[in-house]
């Protein structure tokens, strides 16, 4: 499986780039987003040239498995990111609420996690 | 990072070949020194940062184990011990050593001793490097994310029974209790401030949140008890267990054995003013039984007076933190080895030393006294580990409290006090040592239920000519081993 690059995507549109059926990507304006699926295991280092990560939630177990993996990664590119929860139905723990960024139900409207993932970029 | 090494064999041509397999490996070691005699090697030994030791069992002035115990190894010094006569693989062991070779042996065989020794001393290094990058982890996470209070949650399947999110998700089960110490460390050094959210009973042992409570038999430590309610009858004044009202004739009605009345009305003519106890086990009948706190994770059974109470907090980011996140300052916590103050020996001996030199030059009196805690031991099985600490500080601090600020006190063991009297002869220097095993005695007894301390005290003058080691040793032989 290779990793995808953002520099991949052009143009300032919101798109959905299928790179295989469990990693996408996800770009808003200047930011692009891994987008991963709790369900399928992926290589923690892809996470690097992203802005940031949006998790798939279909279950409370393997996204919280995911979310700690990511947290406790030891390179900052990685535990820092910022981290969203894509979810359609189904309640993250409190736990996961608390280690995520936000939560969102809408892939087409990528502006609130674009704005919270630019404030956190400012300050790392 | 290369291991500082110290030789201790009394045989050259051995030394010398040591000599030379240090120097092949000298990629990982370093030889610092090489001494002949085990006397000479313990100078040399406090002279230095030592971090590896080959030490021959079969020395000329002493034994390989018994220059272990004056050093009081700890696992900051790694010791690869080997002999040549006889086989001491098992006492060697016994004493923790890293590694064990019987003379002669290869170079493989040498190579592996080191390797694991060197592994050893990166994991203790790594490990107190750790707690700093954890730290630094959640301040930047604070920082990233404009956390204005990192607060605990209660989650069923920690080991806390609360996780800090970014902190507790950094560290495995076994290790969770760590998040306390290091967020108690950081807010000692102001990096974080404090504010209270709960307080809880953890396992003395494996620091636990989850137990069971019950009643357990003070004579055999059974929880196999059956209670029943003891019975106060207001008439004739007879106080017993219900089983004694019981009539044989009328069951259900309650007779009183003293004065055979009817029991009728609670409160008007008997009361149940307690239960009494019996254990299954041993037959025994008793009013008081013992609480005990059974750890879910380690099995450990701890009275529940002896555990030990811990704070949960909510945590803000200082400006000094913010710096850290932001990278202007970098993290070093202290205070992860809780005893390093209480048992600082190398301190202690260097003041005892220039004691010595001061009664070279004027004619003064300096007494030097122990204390051995004999029973200590026997409390420590109850208390569980983390608590052993917790009394042998405080017992630490009753003393320095107690001594004349110009006088010093140090742990030697966990139950071995020695305390040095500048300007005393012994007989200043023993009213004040029975003046604090007196206070300890008391201190043992009101927090471990009249738990009666065995004090061994020693007091002796110091004498000007004999080297500090010297006189600690004569001071300390024979001690127990904990």
């Amino acid at each position: 499986m290779g990793i995808p690059q953002p520099s991949g995507c052009n143009g300032n549109e919101k798109h959905l780039f299928i790179m295989n059926n469990t990693v996408q990507t996800l770009k808003y304006e200047e930011l692009t987003f891994l987008r991963v699926s709790d369900r399928y295991p992926f290589h923690l280092d892809q996470i690097k040239p992203f802005d940031g990560v949006v998790i798939e939630f279909t279950e409370k177990k393997s996204s919280m498995e995911l979310v700690k993996n990511i947290r406790s990664h030891n390179q900052q590119s990685v535990y820092l990111t910022p981290l969203f929860l894509y979810r359609l139905y189904g309640e993250p723990d409190k736990l996961i609420a608390r280690l995520v960024d936000g939560t969102t139900s809408n892939l087409g409207d990528l502006k609130p996690i674009a704005d919270i993932t630019r404030k956190i970029k400012s300050r790392m | 990072m290369r291991l500082n090494c110290l030789i201790v064999d009394s045989d050259k041509s051995s030394k010398e070949l040591l000599s030379d397999l240090i120097q092949r490996n000298s990629s990982q070691l370093k030889l610092i020194g090489s001494s002949e005699s085990g006397r000479e090697a313990l100078g040399f030994f406090y002279r230095h940062q030592i971090d590896l030791i080959f030490l021959n069992v079969e020395l000329e002035d002493m034994s390989g184990f018994e220059f272990m115990d004056e050093i009081d190894a700890s696992e900051d010094i790694q010791t690869i011990l080997y002999s040549e006569k006889g086989d001491y693989a098992l006492q060697a062991f016994e004493y923790g050593v890293t590694d064990y070779l019987k003379k002669p042996f290869s170079y493989a065989r040498f190579n592996k001793a080191i390797n694991r020794a060197s592994e050893v001393v990166r994991n203790v290094t790594d490990f107190e490097d750790l707690e700093n990058i954890l730290l630094e982890k959640v301040l930047k996470y604070m920082y990233t994310r404009e956390i204005d209070l990192l607060s605990p949650i209660a989650v069923r399947d920690a080991k806390l029974g609360f996780i800090y999110p970014m902190l507790s998700t950094n560290l495995e089960f076994d290790e969770e209790q760590k998040a306390l110490k290091i967020l108690n460390a950081a807010e000692q050094e102001d990096l974080l401030t404090g504010e209270f959210v709960e307080s809880l009973y953890l396992c003395n042992t494996c620091s636990n949140a989850y137990m069971h409570f019950r009643e357990s038999c003070p004579f055999c430590s059974s929880t196999n008890l059956r209670t029943e309610d003891l019975i106060h009858h207001f008439p004739c004044a007879y106080v017993g267990p219900a089983s004694d009202f019981e009539s044989e004739n009328e069951r259900g009605n309650m007779v009183c054995p003293k004065c055979s009345r009817y029991l009728k009305h609670i409160g008007v003519d008997y009361d149940k003013p307690s239960v009494m106890y019996n254990c299954m086990n041993c037959d025994h009948s008793f009013q008081d039984p013992l609480v005990k706190a059974k750890c879910n994770n380690c099995g450990s059974d701890t009275r529940v007076e002896h555990l030990t109470k811990s704070t949960i907090k909510a945590y803000r980011m200082t400006e000094l933190g913010e710096d850290v996140a932001m990278g202007k300052q970098t993290v070093r916590l202290k205070g992860f080895d809780e005893l390093s103050e209480v048992m600082d020996m190398s301190y202690f001996r260097k003041i005892l030393q220039q004691e010595i030199e001061r009664l070279e030059e004027a004619d003064l009196h300096t007494t030097i006294a122990r204390i051995r805690f004999n029973n200590l031991p026997e409390l420590f099985k109850e208390t569980g580990e983390s608590m052993q600490k917790d009394l042998v500080r405080e017992l630490y601090e009753v003393i320095t409290e107690n001594i004349p600020v110009s006088d010093l006190a140090v742990f030697n063991d966990m139950i071995t006090v020695l305390m040095l009297f500048a300007d005393k002869d012994t007989g200043k220097a023993e009213s004040i040592v029975n003046e604090i095993t007196v206070i300890m005695k008391e201190l043992v007894a009101d927090n471990f239920h009249g738990f009666e301390l065995d004090t061994d005290p020693k007091i002796e003058p110091v004498r000007s000519g004999a080297s500090a080691q010297d006189i600690i040793s004569e001071l300390t032989e024979n001690r127990q081993e904990v």
